[in-house]
């Protein structure tokens, strides 16, 4: 009979769900301590580093010592070993551990909202500032562990089967839907699906010998070939594919290794990317000072520089020294105003993208901005959201040009 | 020297001095005494010129590695290693542009979205710790060096001898005054390795 995975929030009577469910189909809890128990006798680590590993953020030093990587190893390959009993209920994080391919496991998630998890908390004896603190203690773990094992959000609906909202459903029903949810026929194991759990414990094996030697990697296995992943981007990337290949091919059971690169590898540094899209040079013109030097800040936030004047007349000497490559511009400006500022620039610099942010504008104004050549026309107030999104836009069409 | 050789050599001086964004187009072509669009008939674009300038670095450090020891004899392995170390020094000076350009930040932030500045980049470190490996395993075979793991121990000779050179060219200290301490705590790397360091 196929295995069941029990992930959950606290408060959200998971326990008693878990036990009425094993009850009803007669399977064997295993939870998160047991393994972590197992994996510390068979692989003499202490019990309190194994747990550390799983419910808590890594320590800054850990990118030395890899001591995360070496315990999720050890709990891979104590969690692959025990998968072959079948007939149990992974109660707690380690489930997330077990790959997809391994087809003959319901994953279930049980859920709640924070009121209803408060109340349950309060019935408990808890004060409501302790049930606070205590969920939001346990939903960073979840977070922390889910981000580190699937790079998802804990609750996110592609991790699971069946996600049960234990607020709207009572622990009998949930335990009923779990328990006749099991006995689906796409759940029996089959052939293909317990080869996927040797597989599982083959690549256990590997990754825990790559860890051992510092490198926290994916592994994949088919039938004796192991496929290791580099998710980090690395300049020297030919050099460290041997030395996985070595470590990898070292392994009993492994009859072949490949390597290949993640879909993250040439984009590891989201603020990099970031970077690339958001214009360089960014000129902001307001009379306005406060508004202006504010949203100077704000995109600051956001990695987009920008250089801030407050009239017509400085605007024109600034784009004669500087060219910048996007303008924000306000139309209503004592001097010399938005409008003629936008026609002498769209005649001598007309490579420079102008969006208008405009207080009083109207619709006669916009078809006039426009026909002169604006990229854009946005009204004050603005979402800073959308001015970003306006400027990469704008970015990308001085890229092109 | 042809014209397109002209520019990249401009473009090497001026990306190492003032970055790639700092640097402009028309200031290129103004160094190289070239028009602006002769310069986009040969280049696509600056990101272009930038990646052609990195692989004429690349070609003239790999041709000068290859000069200095590929093509040297050396009467054992722990006098290779100090061969390459001698080189990158040495490099330093005479193809100080080139380093300089190699060192800047825009060299990996482009090869971290580029796999072919990637590669440019890692076949210009790959020539130093080839050469560096192959010492070490010459040297462990013919007793010169000590049982170290060949590889690793080429990733950190290399990346001290990395660091002290941007040490130099950052002007946070003057290295080359420590030419012959390098040289000495190299070879107490190399053939002294036998303590195992615990984790």
């Amino acid at each position: 009979m196929p295995s069941i995975t029990l992930f959950h929030g606290n408060f959200v009577h998971s326990k008693d769900i878990c036990r009425k469910t094993a009850d009803i189909l007669g399977y064997q809890i295993v939870y998160d301590a047991d393994l972590i128990q197992a994996a510390s006798e068979r692989f003499a680590i202490a019990e309190n580093k194994l747990s550390r590993a799983v419910y808590e953020k890594p320590s800054a030093f850990d990118k030395f010592t890899h001591e995360k990587a070496r315990c999720v190893a050890y709990l891979k390959s104590v969690i692959a070993s025990d998968l072959a009993e079948e007939n149990k209920i992974y109660y707690g994080f380690l489930g997330l551990l077990i790959p997809a391919s391994v087809s003959h496991v319901l994953n279930v998630c049980l859920v709640a909202d924070r009121v209803s998890r408060i109340t349950v908390a309060t019935a408990a004896g808890m004060t409501e500032k302790e049930a606070s603190k205590a969920i939001l203690k346990h939903d960073e773990s979840c977070i922390f562990w889910a981000e580190h094992v699937h790079h998802k959000d804990p609750w996110d609906a592609s991790l699971y089967d069946i996600i049960l909202p234990t607020d709207k459903k009572d622990v009998t029903e949930c335990a009923e839907i779990i328990s006749s949810s099991v006995k689906n026929d796409i759940l029996m194991p089959t052939k293909k699906s317990r080869q996927a759990v040797e597989d599982f414990v083959l690549a256990a094996r590997v990754e825990l010998a790559l860890a051992q030697a510092g490198h926290g990697v994916t592994v994949s296995a088919d039938q004796g070939a192991v496929t290791v992943v580099i998710e980090k981007n690395v300049i020297m990337l030919a050099r460290l594919e041997d030395e996985l290949k070595q470590i990898a091919a070292g392994v009993e059971g492994v009859t072949e290794v490949f390597t290949k690169v993640g879909p993250n590898f040439y984009r590891n540094d989201v603020y990099r990317r970031y970077d690339f899209e958001t214009p360089a040079k960014v000129l902001l013109v307001d009379d306005e000072r406060e508004f202006v030097e504010t949203l100077s800040e704000r995109m600051l936030m956001r990695d987009m520089g920008s250089h801030v004047v407050y009239d017509g007349e400085q605007a024109l000497t600034f784009v004669q020294e500087e060219e910048p490559e996007v303008m924000v511009l306000d139309l209503r400006m004592p001097g010399v105003d938005g409008f003629e500022v936008l026609r002498r620039i769209k005649k001598e610099h007309s490579r420079v993208e102008v969006i208008i942010l405009t207080g009083h504008g109207s619709e006669a104004d916009r078809s006039r901005c426009m026909e002169m050549g604006a990229f854009a026309y946005l009204e004050k107030p603005v979402n800073i959201d959308k001015l970003a999104e306006t400027l990469k836009a704008a970015k990308a069409k001085y890229a092109q040009d | 020297m042809t014209l397109k050789q002209n520019i990249l050599e401009s473009a090497t001086q001026l990306f190492a001095t003032n970055g790639f964004r700092n640097t402009s187009i028309s200031a290129i072509a103004k160094s190289a005494g070239a028009a602006e669009g002769t310069i986009f008939h040969h280049f696509k674009n600056k990101e272009d010129v930038f990646l052609c300038a990195l692989n004429r670095a690349k070609g003239l450090i790999i041709d000068a590695v290859d000069e200095q020891v590929n093509s040297r004899h050396f009467a054992n392995g722990l006098q290779m290693v100090e061969g390459v170390i001698n080189v990158y020094f040495c490099l330093s000076e005479q193809l100080s542009w080139e380093l300089l350009l190699l060192f800047r930040s825009h060299s990996y932030e482009l090869a971290s979205v580029n796999d072919a500045c990637r590669t440019t980049v890692e076949t210009i470190y790959n020539c130093f710790l080839n050469a560096m490996s192959e010492g070490i395993s010459m040297g462990k075979e013919d007793g010169s060096i000590a049982d170290v793991s060949t590889s690793k121990t080429a990733v950190i000779i290399f990346g001290m001898l990395n660091g002290l050179l941007r040490f130099d060219i950052d002007n946070i200290f003057p290295v080359h005054t420590l030419y012959f301490d390098i040289l000495q705590s190299c070879r107490k790397i190399l053939t002294n390795g036998s303590d195992e360091v615990q984790i």
